[in-house]
């Protein structure tokens, strides 16, 4: 998909942590690969954002700019021990919930808030390695497409913001991994059959050159 | 921040070179030494509970394997297949037998999915309930012959044994995920199998098993009034086959930190015991028998591989001056001898197999210190950037831990002549020639080496302001360069996970890679079949699940043909 070495891995980690979640990350990935097939671009003026509270993705996947900018917010907030960021014209912030998920170890709190497909708002937090994602029933204003993002480092217990699930839909932990791992992930079939499509590209095709020499001449048997 | 580490480095750089790490042998931290000791320490209990084969053995055997009072069952499927179906490529789709290991008991209704699953390997699904699957071949050199021998009431020579080395040969041992078996992140939480490659390697043992029950049974009922069993000496001869290929390189790759454990973990053993500062004569002498045997292994171990008789041959003769130089030693010099002395003699004046061969063997009379060590070689694979460091501190990073890659001049068009691949054809890693073979815009990004090269020239000229902007701000900037710079951040602290060698470079012999895996793993008896594939043989030499004991568990390294006498 033109993803270079790195953001292939973490393109990867992105959606078979949330396919392992049941949060069906082979489905966003199939539904995505359209727009984001061969068109990698992560890169991000830095000088735009060092000082803007907000963040335009211009609608480029998170699973392209969103590694980059999650190292960016922790480091910026492991600075100044605390950061409020809004993400605009996000198109995929599901994946917000993974790309935070792996910052947990080292921050205190994360929380995001989003508006789903339905105009629902979606909250996560993560403290200590749980997970919690839901419904939230408060009067924070959002505007379509925006994430509402904060991270929290060194206990500035003040700064931690107060996010109510009033439905709470996933709690994810050690023992809900390990749960999940107990049951085979079942990815949808006509998903799993747009992304093993695209991942047959990267196979090198039959030849007969590459079956002898390939792999060691030799004799195969004994 | 990261420690920027020293600028000597000649431990790791010389430790994992190819050339070195395709001069390793097994040692008491291997896997399959560790699993078998585990066995018995830990008294797992191995039963047949089904044996359903026909006379020409074909049909279902299941072992149950009850550790700490849980139950896992080991399913075997031995079928016909046609000579031209036997291959040990992983493009073959039929094998003489295939296997599972199931966690808990097998029931019905789990024999007809294992049934319908297993015997298709790679193109089977298993469930979560399953750790490894794997499948044998018949040795076609060997099998027959001790069936004929058998079933006339004869044993087979020992020199015939000692030949080929198994009767089975696993082409394919699979865990982790692969296939839908259960994950190593889950395994290693409920079940005992918490070190890497433990199922694994209690598979390959039973294959091994298995192997004697299939020849044994086919023997019987070709002659049932004439047929004998394996005489126990010969039988303890034999191991399990293994063809391995270009599959474990990648691997070596893409698991750094991993590498790095084990290869710390080897020398954390040799460097405990290098501060021994009293030595009893009497293990002294011990070790001058361990290294006779080693020797005699050398001069009884079967390659038509004309390179590895050369190392083999040299490895005997080298052994024999270490040998001489500890005589020498036992006679005048005793006094004060500590092992690093011995090291530090092998390292000036032996080959690199024979330098191992005394590590491995010392390692074999500290059996206090390696074997908790042995016992902890697991470790996450989880690659970090270090955001706070600077992109000065990289170029400094590079600079003294990528020196091998930065010196090379990947302009050179022999630097870059190979390129890694994975083949359509059911996946088999490959490797292809750059300038003359189509592909090489598939290239797997392993060739380490080039990408950190690559990496270098393009920020060894950038100005000051970019040198100072740490290395979260400079990804967004430049994020092409993320996975390379999270691996040099990662290796910075773990100097023993790179391979320290452009591994596509023309004169690249990727058989070192697999021989140091295979090392880790306990396989011995190397015999290349090319650059790119060797067989090798597991448990060659121990004892069989019914004479297994405390006593004997540790002496089948480096197995020879008198040692059963």
């Amino acid at each position: 998909m033109g993803f270079p070495y790195g953001a292939d891995e973490d393109a990867a980690y992105l959606t078979s942590w949330l396919e392992l979640h049941k949060l069906k990350g082979i489905n966003k990935l199939a539904e995505l690969s359209n727009i984001i097939d061969n068109k990698y671009n992560a890169k991000i003026d830095l000088e735009k954002i060092r000082f803007s509270p907000s963040i335009d993705l211009q609608n480029i996947s998170l699973l392209m700019k969103g590694p980059g900018l999650f190292d960016y917010f922790y480091q910026k907030t492991k600075n100044n021990h605390y950061l409020k960021v809004v993400l605009e014209n996000c198109i995929d912030p599901i994946f917000v919930i993974p790309l935070a998920q792996r910052l947990a170890e080292k921050l205190d709190f994360i929380s995001a808030r989003w508006l789903s497909d339905k105009n629902k708002k979606i909250g996560m937090k993560i403290i200590k390695n749980k997970v919690e994602v839901g419904e939230l029933d408060d009067d924070v204003s959002m505007l379509d497409d925006q994430v509402i993002l904060h991270f929290v480092k060194n206990n500035e217990s003040s700064q931690i913001e107060e996010l109510i699930l009033c439905k709470k839909e996933y709690e994810i932990n050690e023992s809900t991994k390990q749960k999940n791992l107990e049951e085979s992930l079942n990815p949808d079939v006509t998903d799993w059959n747009v992304v093993s499509k695209i991942a047959r590209r990267t196979f090198v095709p039959i030849s007969e050159e590459s079956r002898k020499k390939g792999a060691g001449g030799g004799d195969d048997n004994d | 921040m990261l420690q920027i580490s020293p600028k000597n480095h000649n431990a790791s750089s010389s430790i994992m070179s190819l050339e070195r790490m395709g001069s390793r042998y097994p040692s008491r931290l291997s896997f399959s030494r560790s699993m078998l000791r585990t066995m018995v320490k830990k008294k797992w209990g191995v039963q047949i509970i089904k044996f359903d084969l026909d006379e020409q053995g074909h049909g279902l055997v299941i072992y149950e394997v009850e550790i700490s009072k849980r139950i896992y069952s080991f399913i075997c499927f031995s079928e016909y297949i046609t000579d031209r179906e036997r291959s040990d490529r992983v493009i073959a789709e039929k094998w003489d037998t295939t296997y599972g290991l199931h966690i808990g008991k097998i029931l019905a209704n789990d024999i007809d999915r294992l049934k319908e699953n297993i015997p298709l390997q790679e193109a089977g699904r298993n469930s979560p309930k399953e750790i490894v699957l794997c499948r044998a071949n018949k040795s076609v050199r060997l099998f027959e012959k001790v069936v004929n021998c058998l079933s006339n009431g004869l044993q087979p020579e020992i020199n015939d044994i000692n030949e080929v080395g198994y009767l089975l040969r696993t082409t394919a041992v699979y865990g982790s995920g692969k296939y839908g078996l259960s994950d190593f992140m889950r395994t290693k939480e409920i079940t005992q199998f918490n070190q890497p490659f433990r199922a694994e390697m209690l598979s390959v043992y039973l294959v091994r098993e298995f192997s004697i029950q299939l020849v044994e049974h086919i023997a019987f009922h070709r002659n049932p009034e004439k047929a004998v069993k394996l005489n126990p000496g010969i039988k303890q001869h034999l191991g399990i086959g293994n063809s391995t290929g270009l599959g474990m390189a990648p691997f070596i790759i893409k698991h750094p930190k991993l590498i790095h454990k084990w290869v710390y973990q080897f020398e954390n053993a040799l460097d405990k015991i290098k501060q021994i500062k009293s030595i009893e004569i009497d293990f002294f002498e011990k070790y001058i028998l361990l290294l006779l045997k080693a020797q005699t292994y050398l001069k009884e171990v079967q390659t038509t591989d004309g390179f590895q008789k050369e190392k083999n041959e040299q490895s005997y003769k080298d052994i024999n001056k270490i040998i001489n130089h500890c005589n020498k030693i036992k006679e005048k010099s005793f006094a004060g001898f500590n092992w690093t002395d011995l090291i530090n003699f092998a390292e000036i004046n032996v080959c690199f197999d024979a330098q191992e061969i005394v590590k491995v063997q010392i390692l074999e009379l500290y059996p206090d210190v390696t074997d908790p060590i042995a016992e902890d070689m697991s470790m996450s694979d989880d690659l970090s950037i270090d955001t706070s460091s600077t992109v000065n501190d990289l170029k400094e990073m590079i600079e003294n831990d990528y020196n091998w890659a930065i010196n090379t001049d990947f302009k050179v068009k022999n630097n870059t002549h190979l390129f890694w691949y994975v083949s359509e054809e059911k996946l088999e890693p490959r490797l292809g020639e750059r300038y003359n073979e189509h592909g090489a815009e598939l290239e797997e990004p392993l060739g380490i080496g080039r990408i950190v090269y690559d990496l270098y020239q393009s920020i060894k000229n950038m100005n000051a302001q970019t040198f100072s902007l740490n290395i979260a701000e400079f990804l967004l900037l430049y994020p092409q360069h993320r996975g390379i710079i999270r691996r040099i951040h990662t290796l910075t602290n773990h100097k023993f996970g790179e391979v320290r060698d452009n591994i596509i470079a023309k004169t690249v012999m990727p058989i070192n890679m697999l021989r140091f895996k295979l090392s880790f793993f306990g396989a011995s008896r190397y015999d290349p079949k090319s650059d790119r594939w060797v067989r090798t043989s597991f448990f060659h030499g121990a004892p069989f699940y019914e004479d297994l004991n405390i006593d004997n568990v540790e002496e089948w390294g480096f197995a020879t043909m008198n040692f059963y006498l």
